[in-house]
């Protein structure tokens, strides 16, 4: 269905028209950074100014690694339930 | 920083395979940033080949360089796809970044390996690979997820001119994701018909 995943063409963000690879890839970093930063903030809210912002965010790591386990274990059953063979 | 420890994860992961000259391929967040979908993920995956060196060699390796597997073992692929996740915390830091290797087992990833392309880490000399925009295309399908079907759509908005088509609609029909593929063409570019006029006789 049109329209539910990404805004219409011209809408998104986009990378800057002519970005090469490793311009995007620098932009992918800053991203990551950036998220950090915001998550950095969310974890220090719940913690209070006293929490041991390290460990906790060890623990929302260890949390982000058990979701992503599971997607990568279900796409590699897809690829394996859907892959014809060799012999096809 | 985030990105210096994952920078710094991938150029020791990628060292030790190319010191043992295993073609490898990155297929996660980073690949699709080098394909102008940059979105913020936290993880190093890499689709490798072991025609040349047996998985279980290629884990001692990276076990002595510190790399180690997550869950005190990792398990090694005979057949199909299975991810063999290993934990790296990089000096100076103080969180392991996951780092999933997978195994090229099938005549699929092996072609996705050869068809792999060559990109240079931003503030290094490093050079990487990465899969093809097309093959990312195919995993993203096989994920499965909304975001992941977000990230299709935007990945062939962005990558619409250079696509190979008849490879993206030929493995897509033989891996069962033609309905997924045209799902996300309709998102991603809602005034192209699917499938593009390419030659390839589609279902």
């Amino acid at each position: 269905m049109p329209g539910q995943l990404l805004p219409p063409p011209g809408y998104e963000p986009r990378v800057p028209d002519g970005a090469t690879p490793e311009q995007c890839i620098a932009l992918w970093l800053d991203l990551m950074d950036t998220c950090e930063q915001f998550l950095l903030a969310g974890l220090r809210r719940e913690i209070g100014p006293k929490g041991d912002l390290k460990a906790a965010y060890r623990r929302w790591y260890v949390g982000w690694q058990e979701e992503h386990d599971r997607m990568v274990a279900r796409a590699c059953d897809e690829f394996n339930r859907r892959y014809p063979g060799d012999g096809e | 920083m985030a990105s210096e420890a994952l920078v710094e994860a991938l150029r020791h992961v990628w060292r030790n395979l190319s010191s043992l000259q295993i073609p490898a391929a990155l297929m996660g967040g980073i690949a699709m940033a080098a394909w102008k979908h940059v979105r913020a993920t936290r993880d190093i995956d890499v689709l490798i080949s072991v025609t040349g060196q047996p998985p279980q060699r290629v884990c001692e390796r990276l076990q002595s360089a510190g790399i180690r597997p997550k869950g005190g073992g990792a398990a090694v692929p005979f057949g199909g796809l299975r991810a063999m996740p290993f934990l790296y915390e990089p000096p100076e830091t103080f969180v392991e970044i996951q780092i999933d290797l997978f195994a090229a087992t099938t005549d699929y990833h092996e072609q996705a390996l050869r068809r792999r392309v060559p990109f240079l880490l931003p503030g290094s000399d490093l050079r990487v690979e990465v899969l093809t925009c097309e093959d990312l295309i195919l995993h993203k399908l096989l994920a499965g997820r909304i975001i992941d079907r977000a990230d299709v759509a935007a990945l062939l908005r962005a990558n619409q001119e250079g696509l190979d088509f008849d490879y993206l609609i030929s493995w897509s029909q033989r891996l069962t994701l033609i309905a997924g593929l045209s799902e996300a063409w309709s998102e991603g570019l809602p005034e192209t018909p699917f499938p593009p006029s390419t030659g390839t006789k589609n279902e």
